[in-house]
C-alpha cells in the first residue's frame, strides 16, 4: 500500500531520523522524571 | 540528500491522496493535509474558546450577577484559557509549521509522517475530554489555567479527566516538536545552511526545543497534583508537609517559556511578511536569529516574576526583575529590525502586511506593560488585577493571533491556488483592530484602578470601561466570522494565484506552483540566496 507522504528510501537517513527522534523523546521523558524526583526530594 | 526523496512513481502515490473522504483525513500522513487539519481545528477552537470569552464578557457587561453563577464563571475562565492556548493558538502555529517548514527547507515531507498524524489526532480527543468536564459532577476545574493547588484539588469528578486532557495535549506538542526538529536537521536541502533558513523555520526550531524542555515539566507538575489527590502524597498539600508555592514554581517554569512557545512562531511569520511587502531583505537576518535564541534562553530564568507577591527574598526579587527586563533587549532588536526592514522599502499594504504592522504596534504595547510588571515594587499593585489581563491579551491576541491571521492571508493563495478577497480582508483587518483595542485597552485602566481578575462581579465605578470592553469583545468575535467567510470564498474558488503570489517574495516555497502539488519536492531543490544588489 502506498503512503500519502513521501517515502524516504535512504536507510541510513531513516535510521538517523529515528535515532534523533528517540533521543529527543528520551530527553523529554528525562525532564519529566527529573522534575518529579527533584520535587519529591525537595531539591 | 537528493536521494532522500524516493522515486515513487511505481507506487502511484505521488499524484494525490491514497484515500478519499473521511479516510483521507483520518489516515493522512501528508504534511499539507495535516497542516490543514491543524488549521481547521484551530479555527473551530477559536470559536469554542471565543464563545466562552463571550460568556465571560456578557457577565461582566455590568456589575452584579447577570447570567452565570461565580463557580461557572471561573470554569469558563479556566477553559477559555486552556482551549485558546492549547487548542487554538498552538495548533494554529503547528498547522503553519506542517504546511510551510517542508516547503521552506525543500523537504519532501515531515521526517516522521505517522507520528505527525498521531500528534494531530490526539488533539480533538484531548479538547473534547477537557470540554466534557463541564458536564461532570462538580463541573470543570475553576482554578484558572494555572491549576494552582489547593484550589484545583477542590475540583469534583472532573479533576483526573482534566489532568489527562492536559497530558494528552502535552504529548501531542512534544511529538510535534520532535518531528519539527528532526525534519529541519535531517531533511533540509543541502544547499541551505542553518543560518540561511527562513526566520519562520528558525522560530519554530527554537520553539520546538522549548517545547521539549518545558512540556514535561508541566506534565510532571500535574502528575504530582494527581498523586496528591488520589495517592495520598503531599507534594503540594501543606497539611502533609507539602508546599503549594512549589507548584507555582513548577508551573511557571513551564508557563513562562510557554509564552515564547506561542510568540516565537509569530515572530517568524512576521519576519516573512514584512520583507515581502517591503520588497527588501529582512534587516539583520542573523541578529534576528540570535535575538530569538536569546529570548528562548532568558525565558528559563524569569519564571518567578509571575509570583513576586508570594513572598521571596529581596535577592530573588532583584534577580527575577533584572533577568525579565533583559528580555526587552533581544525583543527590541526584533522590533527595530522589522522597522528597519520597512525603512525606505517599497511598501504596499495588502491584508497580511496590515496585520503585521498592527502586530508590531500592538505587541509592543503588550511588551511595554510587561516591562512595567517586571518591576517588583509596582507589580504588587498590578498583581491579579485586570492590568495583567490587558497585558497578556495584548501579547496573545493582537500579538500571536494577529500574526496567525497575517500568515493565513499571506499563504492562503499558496495553499488554495486562489487569491482571497482583498476588500473583505481589509474590512476584516480594520474591524479586528478597532474591536481588539476597544476590548483590551480599557482593561488597563480598570486594572490600575484595582479591579481584580477572575471575578464575575465588580464595584460600580468600573462599569463604563467594562461595558466598553464587552462591546469590543462581541464586535471582535463577530468580525472573525468574516475571516471564515474570506477563507471559504477563497477555497471555493476565486482569481487564480501565481506561483509567486506576491511581488517576488524570497524563499523556496514560492518556487512551487499554487496550489502546492500534493508532493512538492521530488528531489532536493537548490537554494540560492537572492542577490538584492545595493
Amino acid at each position: 500500500m502506498g503512503t500519502q507522504s513521501k517515502v524516504i528510501d535512504d536507510n541510513k537517513l531513516q535510521r538517523k531520523i529515528r535515532m534523533n527522534a528517540l533521543l529527543l523523546g528520551f530527553v523529554a521523558f528525562g525532564f519529566f522524571i527529573a522534575f518529579v524526583v527533584a520535587t519529591a526530594l525537595k531539591v | 540528500m537528493s536521494a532522500t526523496a524516493a522515486d515513487i512513481h511505481d507506487n502511484h502515490d505521488d499524484h494525490g491522496p491514497v484515500h478519499t473522504g473521511i479516510k483521507r483525513w483520518l489516515f493522512t500522513t501528508n504534511h499539507k493535509d495535516i497542516g490543514t487539519l491543524y488549521l481547521v481545528f484551530s479555527l473551530i477552537m477559536l470559536f469554542v474558546g471565543g464563545l466562552m470569552a463571550m460568556i465571560i464578557r456578557a457577565e461582566l457587561f455590568q456589575p452584579g450577577l447577570q447570567f452565570v453563577n461565580p463557580n461557572f464563571f471561573n470554569q469558563m475562565v479556566t477553559l477559555h484559557a486552556l482551549v485558546m492556548v492549547f487548542g487554538m493558538i498552538m495548533p494554529a502555529f503547528a498547522g503553519f509549521a506542517n504546511w510551510m517548514i517542508p516547503l521552506m527547507i525543500g523537504a519532501p515531507d515531515m521526517a516522521l509522517p505517522r507520528l505527525n498524524n498521531w500528534s494531530f489526532w490526539l488533539l480533538p480527543f484531548a479538547v473534547v475530554l477537557l470540554a466534557s468536564t463541564l458536564f461532570m459532577p462538580g463541573g470543570a476545574p475553576a482554578s484558572g489555567w494555572t491549576l494552582y493547588p489547593p484550589l484545583v484539588l477542590q475540583t469534583g469528578d472532573a479533576f483526573p479527566f482534566a489532568i489527562f486532557a492536559v497530558h494528552l495535549l502535552g504529548i501531542s506538542s512534544i511529538m510535534a516538536a520532535i518531528n519539527i526538529i528532526v525534519t529541519i536537521m535531517n531533511l533540509r536541502t543541502p544547499s541551505m545552511s542553518l543560518m540561511q533558513m527562513p526566520l519562520f523555520v528558525w522560530g519554530w526550531l527554537i520553539t520546538a526545543y522549548l517545547l521539549i524542555a518545558v512540556m514535561p515539566v508541566l506534565a510532571g507538575g500535574v502528575t504530582m497534583l494527581l498523586m496528591d489527590q488520589f495517592f495520598a502524597t503531599s507534594f503540594f498539600q501543606a497539611a502533609g508537609g507539602g508546599d503549594p508555592v512549589l507548584f507555582q514554581h513548577i508551573f511557571w517554569f513551564f508557563g513562562h517559556p510557554e509564552v515564547y512557545i506561542i510568540i516565537l512562531p509569530a515572530f517568524g511569520i512576521i519576519s516573512q511578511i514584512i520583507p515581502a511587502f517591503s520588497r527588501k531583505p529582512l534587516f539583520g537576518h542573523s541578529a534576528m536569529i540570535y535575538a530569538m535564541a536569546s529570548i528562548a534562553f532568558l525565558s528559563f530564568i524569569v519564571w518567578a516574576h509571575h509570583m513576586f507577591t508570594v513572598g521571596m527574598p529581596l535577592a530573588g526579587q532583584m534577580f527575577f526583575m533584572l533577568s525579565t527586563m533583559l528580555i526587552a533587549i533581544p525583543t527590541g532588536v526584533k522590533v527595530f529590525n522589522w522597522t528597519a526592514t520597512m525603512w525606505q522599502g517599497s511598501l504596499s499594504f495588502e491584508t497580511p502586511m496590515l496585520f503585521a504592522i498592527a502586530f508590531l504596534f500592538l505587541f509592543t504595547i503588550g511588551g511595554f506593560s510587561g516591562l512595567m510588571m517586571a518591576m517588583a515594587p509596582p507589580d504588587f499593585q498590578y498583581h491579579d488585577t485586570y492590568f495583567i489581563v490587558a497585558h497578556f491579551h495584548y501579547v496573545l491576541v493582537p500579538g500571536a493571533m494577529f500574526a496567525a491571521i497575517a500568515g493565513c492571508y499571506f499563504w492562503l493563495p499558496k495553499w488554495t491556488g486562489h487569491m482571497y478577497d482583498e476588500r473583505l480582508g481589509q474590512i476584516h483587518f480594520w474591524l479586528s483592530t478597532i474591536f481588539v483595542n476597544l476590548t483590551f485597552f480599557p482593561q488597563h485602566f480598570v486594572g490600575l484602578a484595582g479591579m481584580p481578575r477572575r471575578i464575575p462581579d465588580y464595584a460600580v465605578q468600573f462599569t463604563n470601561f467594562n461595558a466598553m470592553s464587552s462591546i469590543g469583545s462581541f464586535g471582535f468575535g463577530l468580525s472573525q466570522l468574516l475571516l471564515v467567510y474570506v477563507i471559504y470564498k477563497c477555497v471555493k474558488g476565486a482569481r487564480k494565484a501565481t506561483a509567486e503570489v506576491w511581488d517576488s517574495p524570497e524563499g523556496l516555497e514560492w518556487t512551487v506552483p499554487s496550489p502546492v502539488p500534493y508532493h512538492a519536492f521530488d528531489k532536493a531543490p537548490t537554494y540560492t540566496p537572492r542577490n538584492w544588489g545595493g
